[in-house]
């Protein structure tokens, strides 16, 4: 059988139709992994200009993974500093300190809500697409006995949640990121 | 030796003759500079002399002689150039004498309008008003025995004592929350106003001073008030100068050594033609250690901007907030008559690293000069703690303060325990979340609503309850840069604790009603 012939007949059809369809996807994978990828690396980015630009002097850490899997469960919950407006998303940065190297308090790519500066949670979600941990300088002078005390740790996330002509971005400056709250089921 | 006296004699008189000649001529000669120099400056006096002479007699619509010197004056200072420059008045001499001394004319009362009645948010320390019994959480129902809310507010509470009509002012009050009505009678005298309007511990290590202005006797009043909150406890201290305009220069350099190594430059006055260089050094040095954060926005400028820089340039403090006003400048005040006085700016001053600050210009990445802070802030300038969102209505936000409002009062009527603040906050929250119009329907304007009523109800009860304490801590929770300036003295401290608390459904009530709240 010619070439031709093979390519007409019905089975190696059926072949090439599913090594396109195979490829395709595959490909179609590779774009939006790539699109993610330049996505957060962008979000990361926007978020270490955003930090050092904050706090002079300041000092970014790599994240590590092992603090993904031992998030902070008490102390200050982040706090949205600053809010930037856009045309399909709005970005939100957060930020918490502690007094020691600890863990962060939300997760990468978590959805978390919202709740008010008094705490009253709305049904409104966030995702986060970046954070960084970071140390700032504390003054005064350096303490040999505790080097610690000159830097204070914290960590800074970026949120975004889909934009609301009706809804300016800037009214939640000041309001809280928190986990999904667990739902519990009636009895 | 008697053979050779008539030889020696002339030697020695003739040399003392010619020396005497010279320094006769000499002096002659300056004497006659000096009188020519006078004479050319008299000859330029003479000149504007003649020229407003000339103008007096001979211009078609002329003006009395006075106000003609008096134009003359204004219009050479504004030919300086000097933004700071100004003529002033015998009114305007005292009122900025007043100021750098500190010296308060009004009641010594905050006042905020709230609909059709003025409330007191806040009483000065040493006011007329504290001293005659009015408190913060009152309202004023009437003035001199006539209703407030059918009078101007200008004309009532006029500030300056020399215009105002009597020399008391009787109020009549309307005390929360039980509804009593008091009068009583404010006497309008002048009094000193501190320089500290706001002090406290923010967490119990926490001290938080506020330093309003630099006038006279402000370094004692702050080396007072930081001293009380060391006793207290406080170990770290925020030193806010937002809204500090200024004052006295020394005084700034006084406030500055309390937190400096005793000797060192403060600060350095560099005086016309940038050759005479005069520092100035830390005397008075109290809390060298005491870990301190400064807490400045655009408004923070001269004196205040002293005390920052010193404190930034020497390590001593990080700078919260927003980039300074940026005033270098430091003016001088000149009578020249009983009437008349003349302020000039004579000096400029430097940071202790020599730097001369710039006036605050441009914007966004070309934007330089004033001080820039260390921790940048996007909203730096302070919060107001009764301020509503700026796209609310008047109907949302009088909805807002009038649940608020009434549900404090119930609150303090039926004793509801105020301590631990969180626990009232919720209470407050469950019960305001019931009262939220029904006109709101989104999750997130009812949940703000709720945030906004639950605060302003919150800051009712401790006004009445005057906890000043209390209310700082409240209020500076909202404040972005309080909290950043406590991010860097105690990290991961919280002011209060927020409790997260689910947004309930929306209650089916009738547009126009509201629910009532629980009892």
């Amino acid at each position: 059988m010619s070439g031709w012939g093979r390519l007409t007949d019905s089975r190696y059809r059926r072949w090439f139709a599913r090594a396109f369809l195979i490829a395709a996807v595959g490909q179609a994978g590779a774009i939006g992994a790539v699109a993610t990828a330049h996505a957060q690396s962008r979000g990361s980015d926007r978020l270490d200009a955003w930090v050092v630009t904050r706090y002079r002097g300041a000092q970014l850490f790599p994240d590590a993974e092992f603090t993904a899997t031992s998030l902070a469960t008490s102390g200050p919950r982040p706090r949205v500093e600053s809010t930037i407006a856009g045309r399909r998303a709005d970005t939100l940065v957060a930020v918490h300190f502690s007094a020691m190297w600890a863990a962060p308090a939300l997760g990468k790519n978590a959805r978390v809500q919202l709740a008010g500066p008094t705490g009253t949670v709305v049904p409104i979600t966030a995702r986060i697409i970046g954070r960084r941990a970071f140390r700032a300088p504390r003054t005064p002078g350096p303490s040999t006995l505790r080097p610690d005390s000159n830097w204070r740790y914290g960590w800074a996330y970026l949120a975004v949640i889909a934009h609301d002509d009706g809804r300016p971005v800037s009214r939640f400056r000041g309001w809280l990121l928190l986990d999904p709250l667990p739902t519990t089921s009636p009895p | 030796m008697s053979r050779l006296r008539p030889f020696l004699r002339p030697l020695v008189i003739v040399p003392l003759v010619a020396i005497a000649t010279g320094a006769a001529f000499a002096s002659g000669m300056l004497y006659e500079r000096d009188v020519a120099r006078a004479r050319d400056e008299w000859g330029e006096a003479r000149l504007l002399s003649t020229a407003i002479d000339s103008v007096r007699v001979n211009a078609l619509d002329s003006l009395p002689g006075e106000e003609l010197i008096r134009r003359a004056v204004s219009g050479m200072l504004r030919e300086l150039q000097d933004p700071y420059a100004a003529m002033l008045s015998t009114d305007g001499f005292e009122q900025y004498r007043g100021t750098l001394q500190g010296t308060g004319r009004g009641l010594g009362i905050a006042i905020r309008r709230d609909g059709a009645s003025h409330r007191i948010t806040r009483v000065a320390e040493g006011s007329p008003a504290l001293m005659a019994g009015v408190r913060a959480g009152d309202r004023i129902l009437a003035v001199n025995g006539v209703p407030v809310a059918a009078t101007a507010t200008a004309g009532v509470f006029d500030t300056d004592s020399a215009r105002a009509p009597a020399s008391q002012v009787v109020l009549t009050l309307w005390r929360a929350p039980h509804g009593d009505t008091v009068r009583v009678a404010v006497p309008r005298t002048a009094w000193h106003m501190p320089a500290v309007a706001e002090h406290g511990l923010l967490i119990d290590s926490i001290g938080y001073v506020r330093l309003s202005t630099i006038s006279a006797r402000s370094a004692d009043e702050l080396e007072n008030q930081v001293e009380e909150l060391l006793r207290r406890g406080a170990q770290s201290l925020v030193l806010d100068l937002r809204g500090n305009t200024g004052g006295l220069f020394e005084e700034g350099v006084r406030a500055a050594s309390l937190f400096l190594p005793r000797g060192a430059i403060v600060s350095s006055l560099v005086g016309r033609g940038n050759t005479d260089v005069q520092p100035y050094r830390a005397r008075q040095s109290r809390w060298t250690e005491l870990p301190l954060t400064v807490l400045v926005d655009g408004r923070t400028a001269s004196a205040a901007e002293v005390i920052a820089a010193a404190l930034q340039d020497h390590g001593r403090a990080l700078l919260v907030g927003s980039p300074t006003y940026g005033k270098g400048l430091v003016q001088r005040v000149v009578r020249l008559s009983s009437d008349i006085a003349i302020r000039l700016t004579t000096a400029r001053w430097l940071t202790p690293r020599g730097v001369a600050l710039e006036r605050r210009t441009g914007k966004g990445a070309a934007a330089h000069g004033g001080i820039e802070p260390d921790v940048l802030l996007d909203y730096a300038a302070r919060h107001d703690p009764y301020s509503v969102p700026s796209g609310w209505s008047d109907v949302t936000a009088r909805s807002a303060s009038v649940a608020a409002d009434s549900l404090a009062m119930l609150a303090l009527r039926e004793r509801w325990p105020t301590r631990p603040l969180s626990l009232l906050e919720e209470h407050f929250a469950d019960s305001l979340s019931a009262m939220t119009p029904a006109t709101i329907r989104a999750a997130d304007a009812r949940a703000e609503w709720i945030t906004v009523a639950t605060r302003h109800a919150v800051l009712r009860v401790l006004e009445v309850e005057r906890a000043p304490e209390a209310l700082l801590r409240y209020a500076a929770r909202d404040d972005a840069a309080v909290r950043a300036g406590i991010d860097v003295v105690a990290p991961g401290a919280e002011l209060t604790r927020v409790t997260p608390q689910p947004l309930p459904q929306p209650l089916s009530v009738p547009s126009g009603r509201r629910a009532q709240p629980r009892p």
